[in-house]
């Protein structure tokens, strides 16, 4: 039994699939996501959901991509996610592109998607330290480079 | 609306599960304490309408095809 339920969950976590139960904050249908890296604009990933809509959503993993990002959440959302260290987690942080031309993203440093990543399950929390960071911290901006030219 | 008043150590109790006090008041601010079921979340509220306005901007339906993207950091060696 144990071993069948093991293999289940790699096999959803191999595919990818994530589970938000509570959705996200203010869309709390996007529960279930397939999650892909997006050739060619390495190391943004895309996770879409498997609704009656489908959506789509650009994440980063912000290991070594957000100097100095330290964040911390509370003790409800690491006992509801079921996390006893920090190596149980994994961290995805949701992309705003606000323009293309020049090209203008932001990243959401506040309110990241934490996930367990033995269960695959996972929530957007809002950190602890939320006073710390920005929810439109800019991880691409090419309007100054434009304007110079 | 319903709009109350309640004192320092007064409270209200929304349904049977979610209390909430008044623990402290100052000039410009209020302590308020709340116990509620762990299934839902509390947030202040700017910061949760900041996070719905940003996950709004940022969903896309899947259909949109999307640009290639320059991301200035190059891959790092693994």
């Amino acid at each position: 039994m144990k071993l069948a339920r093991k293999n289940s969950q790699e096999s959803e976590a191999e595919k990818g699939v994530i589970h938000l139960p509570y959705g996200l904050i203010g869309l709390p249908e996007m529960q279930r996501f397939e999650i892909a890296p997006m050739p060619g604009s390495w190391p943004l990933l895309s996770i879409r959901s498997a609704g009656s809509e489908e959506l789509r959503l650009i994440v980063i993993e912000p290991n070594t991509l957000i100097a100095g990002y330290e964040l911390e959440i509370t003790d409800e959302d690491a006992e509801l996610l079921r996390l006893d260290s920090a190596d149980d987690a994994l961290i995805y942080n949701i992309v705003t592109i606000h323009s293309l031309e020049p090209q203008y993203l932001t990243v959401n440093l506040v309110g990241p998607i934490v996930l367990n990543r033995h269960t695959s399950i996972g929530k957007q929390v809002i950190i602890a330290n939320f006073e710390h960071y920005s929810a439109e911290h800019a991880l691409i901006d090419d309007r100054q480079k434009d304007d110079a030219a | 609306m319903l709009v109350l008043t309640r004192k320092l150590n007064e409270g209200i109790m929304i349904g049977d599960e979610i209390e909430i006090h008044v623990s402290r008041i100052e000039s410009d601010a209020v302590k308020i304490c709340i116990q509620a079921p762990r299934n839902l979340t509390i947030y202040r509220n700017e910061i949760y309408r900041q996070i719905k306005q940003s996950n709004l901007n940022a969903v896309r339906k899947a259909s949109e095809k999307l640009p290639r993207l320059n991301f200035p950091e190059p891959r790092p060696n693994r």
